[in-house]
């Protein structure tokens, strides 16, 4: 079975949530999980361009012959999925960490316009 | 051979290890951090008095298609170079005029020098994403103040989270269609690409380089980040971020998009070079007008960031070998330029604690440094003659008048807004310049402004530590202005390099070890 | 209406991502799930023609992990990886100077004692994911898994007994472990470059795929990004635990 629309779609379709929870409100948590979702779309897309009907995982527990094509899935998609998993849970605690400075200076987090017209220092 | 990639080891390595001293700062991390910069500043001068031939190192000994390569050259070791000195001079002034920082402070510049470095030398499109990112949490982190809003900050957050985003999709329909991820090899098989996968990743792909860069409809987040952000912060903001988002932008645009050798004509399609040509100048003028409207001296000096960028990015969508060159030399002019800038803006601010640069006013009386820094630095970003962004703007107008109706418009723009910054820049230095007993005539300060401004908030303010970064800065500034051809041969060459039109160069070979081994099996798609 | 406006957005580029990316010439050139790169990597024949078979017990090889995702991740694209752990320090980093100001004051974690149940279980699920997590991430070149959610872990584990008996993990100890094995990664990148004259290339005999004692540079690599992710994890958790209740101000 072909399992290439299926996913792309549900992909797409984390994405496109996200996407609406980005447009649709000005609350910092709830752009910092927007974010997590479109990115979550966008790795199991990354995962799903290396599949190939009928590939095995890419761990090698059998002997194969390296002379015909390589009975496994392209294993480069998945490689670069943990590196951007990773880059999204370090972006995320980042995030967190600037909500948390938002809800000490306005009391909330509605992130609306910065206010103009106040001290700063250096 | 394999010395630049100290640039990027030794950073990471001090970085990790400088948490180990503490989290305080105390004198042992500040100088362990700035000797770490310098000895890579030193390193890279020292590289560069000799002949520098382009050479690949490849990583984990593994070759180019299929391991991760970084490409040197002289240019892109002068870029990461001038990173180590804007550092230098942005961390000495956060230790001598600054709030005290934790130490981690000092770990994120250093990693954003590891990140900086990594963006411009690599040649593999997924590993310069990493280093995208990494440069981006390093300045998210640092420009997020300490006290205020920081809202701001969460809209660069935003911003550069969602281009991320949108550039791993990219990258990911460009791996999917091409099956490798080494820029070289991409562009090789980039018009093998059906239209579709072409314009999809193109876009996405470009989406993050041009927030990074600050063009127009992608530069909410600026105004607001720089203003609250420390003037160091503005400075590596304004000089390593940008700059190593231009690089890699230009590194992108030349090796895949294969913009790197001319703009088509108007009639034709409508294509990348014209859309990013567009995009500038929208940036250029519309960054410069809004320099005239600010009454805030930090968002100024965004504006005028923005601006630039709007120029560096025109000239490397023209793609001619003079704008190109022209592109290279307006990132180094712009970086030494503002930097200068962000010092004295750091040091008005830290006297008055205000950005409004109404409240600047007669700073300069008592210490005259700042008048003289802050025109040379505004002599710098305007292009006057003798300082580098001159011939950063001289070459891109050779380039752009040789591109007919296109080039032309651009060069009327590029005018307009150099008057408009000019004006805008000047007035800033024209009220540092000013009697403080005009200001009180005048009355149009209020008051908590100028009695801020009158106290004496900061003890040392141009004292020596001061003037050591920005003497540093000017020195450069006039060594490039004066003696411009080093860096132009540099650039020439770096631009033939990646532009394609000549046959043989490192950039280009170093997939041919590729060739020989192409099989049956390994054949990919057509 | 601004709802209206996000969803018929949001829909749009959905959709038209859709239709660029599933109908037309981009289907067919898309998801064939096939490159020279994967499949060089999946049959180890990079450097030079691998054997004929290559299989459990095969000898030599360039790379010797059995799971080709780690030999990725580790050997052939190890530098995305220094950067990938670089990424998590910076942001972990980033976390504590953006939430610097106030540390000082937010001392206690929480006043409330923890409850039997978590106190009386933590030492034994500590155990559990201390064991578990080291043999994930020991493990990493020859299952799935490795040194991040090994770490991953055993930082659980960590944070589980810092609620459990209320005391925090030493943010210096935290550090210590974090900037030693950060700075032998790149040691171990150095090594290479001294040994192999290549930054980040695997040094050492390399082992028979599928055994334990194999690829003991992958070994060394992910026990330290285990330990490295571990410190980080329970630093960002001990740094956001810290962190004072921002809607109840207390004056300035």
């Amino acid at each position: 079975m072909n399992v290439v629309p299926i996913v792309a779609i549900s992909a797409l379709l984390l994405f496109g949530i996200g996407l609406y929870g980005l447009w649709s409100g000005r609350n910092v948590l709830r752009w910092i999980l927007a974010v997590g979702l479109m990115e979550t779309g966008i790795n199991v897309f990354l995962v799903l361009t290396g599949w190939r009907p009928g590939g095995a995982v890419p761990i090698i527990t059998g002997a194969f012959s390296t002379r015909g094509p390589s009975p496994f899935i392209d294993p480069v998609p998945s490689a670069l999925v943990l590196t951007s998993i990773v880059i999204g849970l370090g972006t995320t605690t980042l995030a967190l960490a600037l909500a948390v400075l938002h809800a000490r200076a306005h009391g909330d987090l509605e992130c609306g316009d910065d206010p103009e017209n106040a001290e700063v220092l250096e | 051979m394999s010395a630049a990639v100290a640039f990027i080891a030794a950073p990471l390595a001090a970085a990790f290890l400088l948490p180990l001293l503490g989290t305080r700062p105390t004198w042992g991390t500040r100088a362990a951090s700035l000797l770490t910069l310098g000895a890579l500043f030193a390193l890279g001068a020292w590289m560069l008095a000799g002949p520098v031939p382009p050479h690949v190192i490849v990583l984990g000994g593994w070759r180019a298609p299929f391991g991760i390569s970084l490409y040197v050259d002289a240019s892109s070791l002068m870029l990461v170079t001038l990173f180590e000195l804007l550092a230098l001079a942005a961390l000495w002034f956060q230790h001598q005029h600054g709030q005290e920082k934790p130490v981690s402070f000092d770990v994120l510049v250093l990693v954003l020098m590891a990140a900086g470095a990594g963006a411009v030398l690599t040649q593999d499109l997924f590993n310069l994403f990493v280093f995208l990112e990494i440069a981006t949490v390093a300045a998210l982190a640092l420009s997020a103040p300490q006290t205020g809003s920081p809202r701001g900050v969460i809209r660069y957050w935003l911003f550069s989270a969602v281009s991320g985003a949108a550039m791993l999709l990219g990258i990911a329909i460009l791996y999917s269609g091409a099956g490798t991820l080494n820029l070289v090899d991409l562009g090789a098989r980039w018009g093998r690409l059906a239209e579709p996968v072409r314009w999809l990743s193109g876009v996405l792909i470009l989406l993050g380089f041009l927030v990074k860069m600050e063009i127009m409809p992608f530069h909410g987040w600026a105004p607001a980040t720089y203003r609250r952000a420390p003037s160091s912060v503005g400075l590596l903001l304004s000089g390593v971020v940008t700059g190593l988002a231009a690089f890699s932008a230009w590194k992108f645009f030349a090796l895949v998009l294969r913009g790197g050798t001319s703009l088509p004509p108007v009639s034709g399609v409508f294509s990348f070079s014209q859309a990013l040509f567009g995009l500038g100048a929208l940036t250029l003028i519309l960054g410069a007008l809004a320099m005239l409207a600010e009454k805030d001296g930090k968002r100024l000096l965004a504006f005028s960031t923005i601006s630039q960028m709007g120029l560096v990015l025109m000239a490397l969508a023209l793609g001619n070998p003079r704008a190109v060159r022209g592109a290279l030399f307006l990132v180094f002019s712009h970086a030494l330029g503002k930097s200068l800038l962000f010092l004295v803006a750091g040091i008005a601010v830290s006297r008055t604690r205000r950005s409004e640069w109404g409240a600047w006013r007669g700073l300069g009386q008592s210490s005259r440094s700042l008048v003289w820094f802050w025109f040379l630095g505004t002599a710098t970003v305007v292009g006057l003659p003798l300082v580098p962004g001159f011939w950063g703007k001289l070459s891109f107008v050779g380039g752009a008048l040789g591109m007919g109706m296109w080039g032309k418009a651009g060069v009327a723009l590029l005018i307009a807004a150099t008057v408009a910054e000019s004006v805008a820049l000047l007035r800033v230095g024209h009220g540092l310049w000013e009697h403080a007993d005009l200001r009180k005539r005048s009355g149009d300060v209020d008051e908590t402004s100028a009695a801020a401004g009158a106290a004496p908030a900061c003890k040392a303010c141009a004292g020596v530590s001061y003037w050591a970064g920005a003497l540093a800065i000017s020195a450069g500034i006039l060594w490039m202005g004066l003696w411009p051809a080093t860096f132009t041969r540099a650039f020439a060459d770096t631009a033939a390099a990646y532009a394609g039109d000549q046959p043989v160069s490192v950039v280009r070979t170093s997939t041919d070890a590729f060739a020989p081994r192409r099989d049956g099996q390994g054949q990919v798609k057509p | 209406m601004n709802k209206l406006l996000a969803v018929f957005v949001s829909a749009g580029v959905v959709a038209l991502l859709g239709v660029f990316l599933l109908t037309g010439p981009a289907r067919d050139q898309l998801f064939s799930g096939r490159s020279e790169l994967g499949d060089a990597f999946s049959r180890r024949d990079v450097r030079g023609p691998a054997p004929d078979q290559v299989g459990p017990g095969s000898r030599g090889l360039e790379s010797a992990p059995a799971n080709t995702v780690t030999a990725i991740v580790l050997d052939y694209r190890g530098f995305d990886t220094l950067g990938e752990v670089t990424v998590l320090f910076a942001a972990v980093a980033g976390a504590g100077l953006v939430l610097f100001a106030r540390r000082r004051r937010g001392q206690a974690v929480s006043a409330r004692r923890p409850s039997l149940i978590l106190t009386a279980a933590a030492p034994w699920v500590f155990l559990f994911l201390f064991v578990v997590g080291f043999a994930i991430a020991l493990h990493g070149h020859l299952t799935p898994g490795g040194g991040f959610p090994g770490g991953a872990l055993l930082a659980a584990g960590l944070v589980l007994l810092l609620s459990a008996t209320g005391r925090e993990p030493s943010a210096r100890r935290l550090h210590l472990l974090e900037g030693l094995a950060g700075f032998s990664f790149v040691a171990v990148g150095v090594a290479g470059l001294v040994w192999k004259g290549s930054f980040l290339a695997h040094f050492g005999d390399s082992g028979v795929l599928g055994d334990f004692w194999s690829a003991p540079v992958t070994m060394l690599l992910y026990l330290i990004i285990a330990l490295k992710v571990s410190a980080e994890l329970a630093n960002a958790v001990r740094t956001l635990a810290h962190v004072e209740d921002p809607t109840t101000k207390e004056a300035p």
